[in-house]
């Protein structure tokens, strides 16, 4: 019992100095857990009028419509121009 | 009115047509608003209480990619002096902050440089966490200290980041170690040199990053800074061998210095 002991705690220690990797000379390190995370969101319509990134051309096209006349059933405009994004829902702003 | 209401209509339908033509459709409602299949490196924050995604929240980002109500994604510009990195950022009103490389950028663009060109600083910090505190900040939501996780590799547990500077000419020798029970899933770098001075007078410079005397990379100029930031194969920390990573860096002025930082993810037993 007490031979299986010490083969126990020596198998530990032989363990313990197999997981570490070595470093020398360096003036920092950091050791860093990963953890694995799940995010569950869902993507949710947009509700409010949102400017994501306001773009020249849509600005200007915008600018040019009379909001207070959109009709009701339109509602959200999704325009998207190459690397930015605009998404305007027009029902907030129908008065 | 007739008149107006046809042109309003038509620019609508002109928009529509427009967008449809330029760009892929958003994923409906529904789909998972966090793009997992496209992350790398990550860090991240669940906070215990709702967060509202408001127009004030995009002035955090460099540039949105997508929003939604319930979401917000974009990248977020980390200066530090080798240079300006762009991490992704994804906020949701469940709490997550979630700051992230893609999975095709390399690792190493985590490295955040402190100090000056000339003053290196050899403290450890990461860009994404920097990422996180930008848009915290804007949020006016104090974060706690981030997790980590990269999603190439739900194997990987542990993530090792080594750092040396030479703020003056020289050569300077580190060495690593990878015991054979450790499975190495990736190495990336990042090494910059630079004699970067305003006045006219600076010098020149030449910088070399070395590993097992196989140089991997070098850089020179007068008057800026150039870095090289890569994955490297992994076969190079072949396992139970003592590899030598050496940096040296030369100067005909005093201003300058040079840095090499390595990280690694891999499983550790």
């Amino acid at each position: 019992m007490r031979a299986f002991k010490c083969l126990i705690i020596c198998a530990a220690v032989l363990t313990m100095e197999a997981a570490a990797i070595e470093i020398q000379g360096w003036d920092a390190s950091a050791s860093l857990d990963l953890q694995p995370f799940d995010v569950q969101t869902a993507i949710a319509p947009l509700k409010t009028i949102f400017w994501a990134k306001p773009d020249t051309a849509a600005v200007i096209a915008l600018n040019k419509i009379d909001i207070k006349t959109v009709a009701k059933p339109l509602k959200t405009i999704y325009f998207c121009r190459y690397d930015n994004f605009l998404l305007i829902d027009l029902l907030p702003l129908i008065r | 009115m007739c008149q107006k209401m046809m042109f309003v209509i038509s620019m609508v339908i002109f928009l529509w047509v427009f967008a449809a033509a330029q760009t892929t459709l958003n994923p409906p409602a529904g789909f998972p608003a966090f793009p997992a299949q496209s992350a790398g490196i990550s860090a991240y924050v669940k906070i215990d209480q709702p967060v509202r995604i408001t127009e004030a929240l995009t002035k955090a980002f460099y540039r949105v990619i997508d929003v939604s109500a319930s979401h917000i994604l974009g990248t977020v510009q980390v200066s530090h002096f080798a240079g300006n990195v762009y991490p992704h950022v994804y906020i949701d009103t469940d709490g997550w902050f979630v700051a992230f490389f893609l999975a095709t950028e390399p690792t190493a663009l985590v490295i955040q440089w402190l100090g000056d060109t000339n003053n290196p600083s050899a403290a450890i910090k990461t860009t994404l966490e920097t990422a996180l505190e930008t848009v915290a900040k804007v949020a006016r939501i104090t974060l706690p200290k981030p997790s980590f996780y990269d999603f190439r590799f739900p194997e990987a547990n542990k993530m090792l980041i080594l750092l040396s500077v030479l703020p003056s000419e020289g050569t300077k020798a580190m060495y690593i170690k990878i015991p054979n029970e450790y499975k190495l899933f990736l190495s990336s770098y990042f090494f910059y040199a630079c004699n970067f001075y305003e006045a006219l007078f600076a010098g020149e410079y030449a910088a070399t990053f070395k590993l097992d005397e196989t140089t991997i990379t070098k850089v020179e100029g007068k008057e800026n800074l150039q870095q090289v930031v890569e994955d490297l194969p992994t076969s190079y920390f072949e396992p139970e061998i003592l590899h030598e990573i050496k940096v040296s860096f030369t100067q005909s002025g005093d201003e300058g210095s040079a840095g090499i930082a390595i990280v690694l993810i891999y499983r550790e037993p």
